[in-house]
């Protein structure tokens, strides 16, 4: 026992050299690893906060140039210096903004001059000018008032009418047999039904004006899964009829879908027209659908569906109806449009204002300090 | 001369703690180790000082951007809760700018809120305001 306890100190007298430079060469190389992390982050973070500012700067820039207020091309704010190009297709007025910050580094930003902000019915996720069936939701909330004056109203006179018809467009399929497989009577007006692409995608060409028109009433049938629909930027389906919605609907890319049935202004129809359907009419209340768009029904909104879930909002300007006890509409509200979104066809309020800012390019991504 | 006097010495400590050399190597072990802690203490609280800035910057930008969509959400309110929410618009404007200028991020610009034709808006302020430009 006394030999191994000597042979033990021997050792370590022999080797607490080498050992200790190993620990040395550990901690040095530790503590300069953590130091290149710190100063890598805080570089990191001056690209961060210099972005962010470049964004605020031309934010203001592009609302001052909106609203006309004193607003010069170029302008320098707290040493970061806004440049700005105007850009015009068609009736549409777009903005170029390049803000130069200190060192050479510069961030650009795009956005489009509208005529004013959304309706607030579309920011909110439920707004209804009639009656409401409260058994509809399991939690009782404080349904704000809605003004007839707030109601979105559709506007096709920018648009060019070949551009805005559905007819003609793969995607909407003319079926004069939908209806009857769901109404006793059938209806009155043609039915189209939407038809995705064989990869099971649906991607319709809303075109330059962002808009399509279905004259007369839409059908999504039941299917298997989500109905994908592939939008690269926010677009407008007018539906002037009635809209049946038997399948849950998901957006894929950067776009947004509004979904608006008219009340036809042509005739009297006897399944109705501007109503807005949550599920099939007939269904047993086991339907489960879940709507990633926002939904206007100028008429009423009727639900079948035991669950039935909106992300984006709900618009109705009759009443909000349920069919089965069971039915249940849940109103999610996170797919809600940004109120500076173009949102096209929709009538705008309020005074001119910028889009929100996209960015288009970063020139020299080399760090500086702002200070 | 015998042949065990031709071999050459190798040492073989008996007892350790009187080898030769031995206080040598110890103070250099120490000092090796004091500088390493001496380093240590040094970067560690610049280090920590970098990390709680970079915090402290990131929370400022999230901020502001929230309140600047929180502030022009206000126009959208009910004439009866825009009050209310300005008021807390303008408190989370102080919490703002005291985070602003703790995070050292900008010296010219501090956040403001602006009373515009579209409503309000949460604006940067330059401190020395001057604007150039070629007019339109």
């Amino acid at each position: 026992m006394r030999s191994t306890l000597r042979r033990f100190l021997v050792a370590c007298v022999e080797t607490w050299q080498f050992t200790a430079v190993g620990i040395g060469s550990v901690a040095i190389v530790t503590m300069l690893v953590l130091t290149a992390q710190s100063v890598s982050e805080v570089a990191q973070s001056r690209g961060e906060v210099e972005a962010g500012l470049a964004l605020a700067v031309a934010e203001q820039h592009a609302q001052d140039f909106a609203m006309h207020v004193g607003c010069s091309d170029q302008r320098m704010v707290g040493g970061l210096r806004s440049s700005l190009v105007q850009r015009r297709s068609g009736d549409r007025r777009w903005i170029e903004i390049e803000v130069a910050v200190p060192k050479g580094r510069s961030y650009s930003f795009m956005c489009e001059i509208l005529s004013g902000s959304l309706p607030p019915t579309l920011r909110r996720p439920l707004s209804v000018l009639g009656e409401v069936n409260r058994s509809l939701f399991d939690d009782e909330f404080a349904l704000s008032a809605t003004k007839a004056s707030d109601f979105p109203r559709v506007d096709l006179s920018a648009c060019n009418r070949r551009d805005v018809t559905a007819a003609g467009c793969k995607s909407f399929v003319h079926d004069v047999s939908i209806a009857l497989l769901h109404l006793r009577n059938g209806t009155d007006q043609s039915d189209y039904r939407l038809e995705a692409d064989p990869d099971g995608v649906l991607r319709p060409r809303f075109g330059e004006s962002g808009i399509l028109v279905v004259d007369g009433n839409l059908w999504v049938e039941r299917g298997r899964g989500t109905l994908q629909i592939e939008l690269a930027r926010p677009a407008t389906l007018v539906v002037r009829g009635n809209v049946y919605l038997g399948r849950s609907l998901a957006c894929i890319g950067s776009g947004r879908l509004t979904i608006v049935a008219e009340a036809s202004d042509i005739g009297e129809w006897s399944e109705g027209s501007g109503n807005v359907f949550l599920g099939l009419v007939e269904d047993d209340a086991k339907q489960v659908v879940s709507i990633d768009a926002s939904l206007v029904a100028t008429s009423d909104c009727v639900v079948s569906s035991n669950s039935a879930t909106v992300l984006g909002a709900v618009v109705v300007g009759g009443d909000l109806i349920a069919t089965h006890e069971e039915s249940r509409l849940v109103v999610a509200g996170t797919r809600l449009p940004h109120s500076r979104e173009p949102n096209p066809g929709i009538v705008r309020r309020g005074s001119r204002r910028p889009s929100v800012l996209v960015p288009v390019a970063v020139e020299d991504q080399s760090v500086s300090p702002l200070r | 001369m015998s042949s065990t006097d031709a071999r050459p010495e190798v040492y073989r400590p008996c007892i350790p703690y009187k080898r030769p050399g031995l206080w040598m190597d110890l103070t250099q072990g120490v000092l090796v180790l004091g500088a390493l802690v001496f380093a240590f203490a040094t970067i560690e609280p610049v280090r920590r000082e970098a990390i709680d800035v970079v915090d402290t910057r990131r929370a400022a930008m999230r901020t502001y951007s929230s309140l600047a969509g929180r502030v022009e959400r206000v126009n959208e309110l009910d004439a009866s809760d825009r009050g209310r929410a300005m008021e807390e618009a303008r408190d989370s404007l102080r919490k703002l700018q005291v985070l602003w200028d703790r995070a050292e991020i900008s010296s010219k610009l501090r956040p403001a809120i602006e009373t515009r034709a579209t409503g309000p808006a949460l604006v940067l302020v330059d401190v020395g305001q001057h604007v150039a430009g070629s007019g339109r």
